[in-house]
This record gives structure tokens, sequence and C-alpha cells, in this order.
């Protein structure tokens, strides 16, 4: 019963006391007709919500087919079909069915066309109805009466690796004017894994040779029975190539030194590092450091397999560390990409302190998944008398309801419920347990805002550093390591990391760091012309984080470099081609590859 | 380029839920882009006369400006317009039943009331006309968007190239004007049989001159109201069986939450006094508790070199 008829019913009521007591006839008869008529409205309403809502049962199809527990990519379409299985008759009601869409997901072709928005109240009614706003919400259609069956589909992008689940319908029934409204959610759940997506990054090889094939003593090819070196070609000695590698007749024949060069076909592993600590998961989907991450990982898995390469990897993070082996071929690429993929579901989210925009974000999500709980008949609370001011009283209400529907959801005593309601830490956690687990990603308010600074940068680096120690003791020679972490802000503590690195280093490996930055791009220096004199306090505010990460970058790519490691300050192609240019090093057994992209 | 817009653009869709849903409305007349711009111009005009014609109507309803002049009248004639336009049909009902307080004698026999039955029916089609604006606007715009377009526009009326993806199945539907004169029928029997059945419970319940005839008619049979006994086992059944119907009628989540919010309100001082117990017993031992120092200043002394001083940096090995 929406506050339309109930000032309906009063007003009729008010006019029929009236005019029963001063004998008015036609007075009362309009009464009395307006309340009759809400009454009809009523029991048409009440029909539908009894009889035509149970028997409506929406389909979901996703990519042409029904199956859930499947894999999805991400940055691809996916294309969702609903439609209603069986008909329904619709009388003086409409009925709105909306697809509730993951945040995983972006809906493609949904165009929203609002009229600009007054700040006056009475002209932002009368425009709105004059010229009214049309919004072509793709998941969403309304059923007006007498429809028989709907069905339509739309697209999405899938935003990043992790999961997509799509929750279900919710209904919203109305009468056609607007005097009784019915919401309810219908559970359709459809569980999809998003694997990340990756890319070729080209060719990554130097056109020339600059320096010795020939490893140095000391350094072992990871040797493959059946697979040795062959002579690839003879080019002109360059300095530093080893003397026994010198053709000598061919010298002697040209009249100029010339070397023999090989060709390598012993493959080499790469162990993937990647660091899932909780400042690598705050932000939007596709718009984490640990997207970047895995996008990385999965596009050096994808080329290290197709060259025959095996590729395993070390993926760690708060809760402890998971220990891929390496593997080749397909097979190991597709166990690679669902660990990368399951890896960036978000875990639970730090605490974080309550405030009020996170009660508001709980109090919508419940009301679109779960409007059942929220109604005042089934969850009742106590009397109580402080706060007295409306503001005041309608938030402790509202909270509790949450409290009430959250209980009921997360199957909790009464006494915890009653806990959620006096201790804001306990309702915020439930919240946010709430909240992440509906995906809802680490933005405010699901977390504090900042939240990316480092809590723990010390426990972290020492993590990151036993990561790098257990893959040394799994590895055998010759390997890369790719470390990718946030680094940037750890600069000054790179002394608990250090250790391994030199350790890894002095076992014959390759370490190269990959540390992505929150703007998908290298730290660099702004001029002012890059903004052609419009200044804003955005502008500002960028050129003073890259300022801040430029000077940060430096340093740590001046203390990698100073262990022999590399480091790639971006999560896109060139890091891609930093790694495969190591590979490729670490095939020909050189220490260091030149010419390659950094 | 600007970290903070990317970040921002992510934001939840759970915020949006506050959108009204009645504001999503979505047209079955789906146009093509070339069409987009009369649509839209049919929609305004199509509003428009909507709004004044319903206004006149509320207007000569009222009837009370009569005797006004032209510009008070114009004035009055704004203000229904406005509340048409706001849906605000409640207030219509208002305006309606003051100018009747007003203007109908008083003590009137309830014989008359056939003589105001025309001017109810009409009254609330205009008062439902005014609360059902979107429905009939967006049908008036459509309506005259499909009498003024060629007959060659047909096939490209309903196809969205726009969306591409966004399509309604109708099967069986009917054409939009039949469909709505139907519709229209129906609201006026409707209507009809409503003042109807007003007007017999007003000339049959012991309402007005009527509880003068039962008044004595209790009185000669022992001072019993005759229907009070009957009315109340009836009310009590009605009662007790719509009760359960709403027990029955609940999913198993709000009957669970139903149980839980009974035993809440039963126990809740006791169990507001074991959480406000551990809350002070919490703090008290966060007080007691040593300041937990920061990681950073467990470091090992560092030495410090001039360029990373220069930055403002501590210093590097």
């Amino acid at each position: 019963m929406t506050r339309r008829v109930q000032l309906f019913a009063v007003t009729g009521m008010i006019g029929l006391f009236l005019g029963l007591v001063r004998g008015q006839t036609v007075l009362s008869l309009l009464s009395l007709s307006s309340l009759l008529w809400i009454l009809s409205e009523w029991l048409l309403f009440f029909w539908h919500v009894r009889f035509q809502i149970p028997s409506l049962e929406p389909l979901r199809m996703i990519n042409g087919e029904r199956e859930a527990n499947r894999s999805l990519w991400a940055d691809r379409t996916v294309e969702v079909r609903v439609q209603l299985a069986n008909e329904i008759r619709l009388w003086g009601v409409t009925l709105d069915l909306l697809d509730v869409v993951p945040e995983n997901l972006e809906l493609l072709h949904s165009e929203v066309k609002r009229n600009r928005p007054s700040k006056s109240w009475l002209i932002r009614n009368f425009v709105s109805f004059i010229n009214s706003a049309d919004i072509d919400v793709a998941n969403q259609r309304r059923l007006e009466p007498g429809h028989l069956q709907c069905a339509w589909s739309y697209s999405a992008r899938v935003r990043a690796a992790g999961n997509v689940v799509f929750p279900g319908f919710r209904l919203t029934l109305q009468s056609t004017h607007q005097l009784f409204r019915f919401e309810k959610f219908i559970q359709c759940e459809q569980s999809f894994r998003a694997l990340p997506s990756f890319v070729d990054a080209g060719e990554y090889r130097s056109l020339t040779k600059k320096s010795n094939v020939i490893p140095r003593h000391g350094v072992h090819r990871l040797l493959r029975s059946g697979m040795g070196s062959e002579l690839l070609e003879l080019r002109e000695y360059a300095p530093g190539d080893p003397f026994k590698s010198i053709a000598w007749k061919v010298s002697a024949k040209r009249d100029q030194w010339m070397t023999r060069q090989y060709e390598s076909e012993v493959p080499a592993r790469v162990q993937l590092l990647v660091d899932g600590s909780s400042t690598s998961r705050v932000g939007g989907f596709g718009f984490r450091l640990i997207d970047q991450m895995t996008f990385v990982a999965a596009s050096i898995g994808r080329m290290a397999t197709s060259a025959g390469d095996p590729v395993g990897g070390v993926l760690f993070d708060e809760r402890g560390m998971r220990r891929l082996p390496p593997m080749s071929g397909e097979k190991g690429f597709q166990i690679l990409l669902r660990a990368l993929g399951d890896f960036s579901i978000n875990p639970s989210p730090p605490p974080c302190v309550l405030n009020q925009r996170m009660i508001d974000l709980a109090w919508g999500l419940i009301s679109q998944r779960f409007p059942e709980l929220l109604d005042f008949k089934v969850n009742q609370f106590p009397f109580f008398t402080f706060p007295i001011l409306p503001i005041g009283r309608a938030r402790r209400r509202q909270r509790f309801l949450i409290s009430g529907a959250l209980a009921e959801i997360c199957r909790l005593s009464t006494r915890e419920q009653v806990a959620m309601i006096h201790d804001d830490i306990t309702f915020a956690r439930q919240i946010q347990e709430l909240l992440n687990s509906s995906g809802i990603p680490w933005i405010a308010p699901v977390i504090a805002p900042f939240e990316r600074r480092d809590r723990e940068p010390i426990g972290r680096m020492t993590q990151l550093a036993d990561s790098i120690l257990f893959a040394v003791g799994h590895a055998r020679d010759n390997e890369v390591f790719v470390v990718m972490s946030d680094l940037l802000n750890c600069v000054g503590i790179l002394e608990f990391l250090l250790p391994a690195v030199k350790l890894a280093i002095a076992k014959h490996h390759r370490v190269s760091f990959v540390c992505p930055t929150s703007t998908f791009r290298r730290p660099s220096r702004i001029v002012a012309a890059d903004f052609a004199g419009n200044w804003s306090t955005d502008d500002l505010l960028f050129v003073a984080e890259q300022a801040r990460l430029q000077i940060q970058a430096e340093q740590l790519q001046r203390e990698l470099h100073r262990c022999g490691a590399s480091l790639s300050l971006s999560g896109e192609k060139n890091a891609i081609r930093l790694i495969m240019s190591e590979l490729e090093a670490a095939k020909t057994g050189r220490s260091k590859f030149q010419g390659a992209l950094r | 380029m600007r970290m903070a817009s990317k970040f921002n653009r992510k934001t939840p869709d759970s915020n949006s839920t506050d959108s009204n849903v009645s504001d999503l409305v979505v047209s079955d007349l789906v146009v093509s882009d070339a069409n987009v711009s009369q649509w839209k111009a049919f929609r305004i005009i199509g509003g428009l006369i909507q709004l004044l014609a319903i206004g006149l109507c509320l207007e000569l309803l009222l009837g009370i400006t009569d005797g006004l002049g032209l510009i008070l009248r114009m004035s009055f004639l704004a203000i229904v317009i406005c509340c048409v336009a706001f849906r605000l049909g409640w207030l219509a009902l208002v305006a309606l039943q003051t100018s009747l307080f007003f203007q109908e004698p008083i003590r009137q026999p309830l014989e008359q009331i056939s003589s105001g039955i025309f001017f109810v029916i009409l009254s609330m089609l205009a008062i439902v006309a005014a609360m059902n604006m979107p429905q009939t606007h967006r049908f008036v715009s459509d309506l005259f968007l499909r009498l003024f377009r060629s007959p060659t526009d047909k096939e490209s009326s309903t196809i969205s190239s726009q969306q591409g993806v966004f399509w309604p199945l109708i099967e069986g539907s009917k054409p939009r004007l039949p469909y709505a004169m139907v519709s229209l029928t129906i609201h006026v029997l409707h209507m009809t049989f409503v003042v109807l059945l007003a007007v017999f419970l007003l000339t049959n319940l012991p309402i007005g001159r009527q509880s003068d005839t039962w008044l004595q008619w209790s009185l000669q049979n022992g001072q019993a109201v005759w229907p009070s006994v009957f009315l109340l086992v009836f009310m009590v059944a009605l009662l007790v069986l719509a009760r359960e119907n709403s027990w029955r009628q609940l999913e198993p989540a709000q009957a669970r939450l139903y149980l839980r919010s009974v035993q809440l309100i039963a126990n809740y001082r006791d169990l507001f006094g074991f959480e406000r117990q551990r809350l002070k017993q919490h703090h008290k031992k966060q007080a007691a508790a040593p300041q937990p120092t920061l990681g950073v200043s467990r470091r090992p002394k560092i030495r410090k070199n001039s360029q990373t001083d220069r930055l403002g940096i501590k210093g590097l090995k």
C-alpha cells in the first residue's frame, strides 16, 4: 500500500463522514465511491499477487545455454537472454522484471536518457511529465496490462577475472494507478568462473644480436632429453662472444671474425609470483591492481606455453600461499587460468569503521535482493524512546530492520542480532560480509577511503620475500621469477625483500618485477603542455600523484637494478615484453638480454 | 587520465535502487533513430493536450469558479493542471469534496441520490485519469505518432536500431487503438459498478434516514441491535481466517524472521544487558592494553643518503 492510497483513503473517509453528518448525498456518494474503488483495486491487485506472481518463472540463458558452472572470459561480451517460461495475463497492473546483474558485468547498449535535473522539485516534476524521461535499461522490461509473454536479450562485458554470479530477478508489481506495490526477488542463481583475459604482446625479441649466447660458467640450462642446440647461423663477431664459438675457417675465408650462433629449443621455466594482498584488491572490478597482474600473468602463461615453456606460480595473500607446479601445454594453461580466476575473487575485506553510506548501501542491497525481509509485519523490533528526533528515529528503525534481515540471511543468533544493533564494529563487519558476498567490489563504503595505503607494509614485504624463497626452494636452475606486486609504496622498506631477491639471483635465476600502477600508466613527469592550460583540481592531484610515483619508481628501479633484477612499472604489454625478453635470455643463457623493451 | 574518475565509474549498481520505479517506463513503441525526435515532439504535444483536457474537465466539475473573473479562473485552472501533472489524484478528490461541501444543500433526501450518479461517475473517471497519467500520456503520444505517420514508415517503427538487442514479444497483441477503447470501456463500466454499489450501500445500510427506522426496530426487539451479534462473530471469524491465511502465505525465511522478532522483543532487555556488559568489558580491555607499536617504527636503523633526504623519503641502503 503506497502513500498515495493512504492519502486517498483518508480523504475518502473524511468526506464520507462529513457527508453523512451533514446529509450531503452527492458528497457521501463520491467519498464512498472512492473508497469502494480503492477496495476493488486492492482485490484485483491481491488476486495478481496471490495467483499470478507465484506462477511466474523467468529463465535466463547465458551465451545460449542455461547451464551454470561454466567459464566466462574477462573483457569479453556475454549474451544474456531472458524469457518467461509461461504465459502471464495482467489486468490493471504493470510488472517490472529486472534481471539483477552482478557488479562484475558491465551492461552494453544500455542507455539512460535523462532530462537535465533541475534543483527545483516543482520544475523537475513538471518537466518530467511534459517530456518524461525514457530509460532504456537493458536488463529490465516492463509488462503492461494484457501482455502474455515476454522475452528480451542484452549483452554485457565481463569486467575482470573472478566470478560472475547472477543472483536472480527482481519483480515489482504495481497497480496502474500506483496505489499498490508488491516487490519480490526470485532466486535464479547462476554462477560462472571468469577467467582472466590475455593478449599476444607481439614480437619481443631484439632484432640485433648484441651479446653472448653461450651460458657463462656455472649457469646450467634446463635440460630435456633429445633436444640440444643446433647451428642456426653464422654472424659477425661481436665483442663479448666466447672465443670457442668463433668459426675459424669461415673467418679465414672471409677475412673477418665470424661467430657461430646456435639454435636454442631448450625450455625455460617461468615462475609467476602474484601478490593478492588487500592493497591490490582495492578498486572497482577491472581497475584493481590484481586485474592487471592476472592479465600479465595470463598473457605470459599463454606465450610461454605456446613456446613450450612450463609455467608455474605462487599465489599468495593474507590467507597464505598456493603453489602451482610448472605446467605446459593447453591443459596447463587452462589450469593456470582457473587458478588465477579463483585467486581474483575478493576475500573478506579488512575491517572498516561504520558509516552511514555503508548502511545505505546495505539497505539498498537488501531492498533489492531480500525485500520480503524488510516487511514490518515480519521484521518487528522493540519499542524505543530515544532518539526523539524523526531523523534519528528513522535511522534507528533502519538499523533494527537491517540487523533483523542480516541475522536471517547469515543465520545469526538473537544475541548476535542484538550485538549488531548496539555494537558498531559487529554491525559494520556483518554489512561488509554481506556486501562482499554479494559481489560488491572493494570501494568505499565497503572499505574505508584511502584503503589502498598499506596497513602492514613490512608484513607484506616479508611475505613476498617468503614466497620468493619458497619458489626458489621448489625451483631447479635458471628459471625466470616474475614477481607481480605493488612495490611503489614500499620503497623505504626494500631491505626486507632484497635478500630474497639476491638469493634467487645467486641461485642463477632471473628475477623480474612487475609493479602495476593504479593509473594504468607508467609514472611520468607531466608537463604543462599536456593539459593545454586547462588545469582542474583533478589534474593537479593527478600531476602530484605522478610526481610522487615518479620519484618512488626511480628509487625502486635503482635498488632492484643494483641487485640484478629488472622492473616494469606498468601492467600492460610492456611488462609482458620485458618478461618474455627475460625468458628468451634465460633460454640462451645470457646474463642480460639487451635490446628488450622495458 | 584521472584516477578518481575511473574508480568513481565503478560505483555499485545498488546505489540506484532509490530511483522511482515509475520512472523506469519503457515504451512499447520502439522507434528508430530517425523518428526519435518526431516521437518526442508528439509526446510533448500529447502531454500538453491531455493536461489541458483533464484540467478543463475537472474545472467544469468543480464549478466553483463560475462567478469569478478571468484571471482567478485561469489561476485556478493552472492549479488544477499542476495537480494533474504531478499525479495528485487525491488532491483532485479533495478539491471536489470541498466544492461539494460548500455548494451542496444540507439535509438532502436520499431519494435525490440518483441525480448525482452521473456527476460522480464523471468525477471518478477524471480522478482516475489524473492518477493514471504515465500510461495515458504514453498512449496518447504513441497514438499521435501512429496517426500522423505515413504507411511506408511502418516497418521502421518496429525496429530498434539503437539498441539492437531490445525487443518485446507481444504474442497475439491487438492494435493499440481498439485495445485502448476496450480498456476505456472497462474503466467506465468498472466505475459505474462502483458508484452503483455505493448507491446501494448508502440506501440500504442504517445510515442517514435509515438509521431512525433501524433504531425503532431495535428498540421494539428487546433493545438489541440486530446485526451486531452476527457482525461480531463474522468479524472475529474473518480476522482469524485472515491471520491464518497471512501466516500460511509467509515464506520460510519470513516465518523464521517473524519468530526471531518475537523472541527478540520478548528478551530484548536481558539481551541488551548482556551486550552492554560485553561492550564495557571490551572497552576496558582496550583501554588497559598497551598501544601497539607501528610496523614502521620496528624498522632497523637505516643509513640515510643525501639524495633520498633531498627527496623527502627515508633512506635506502
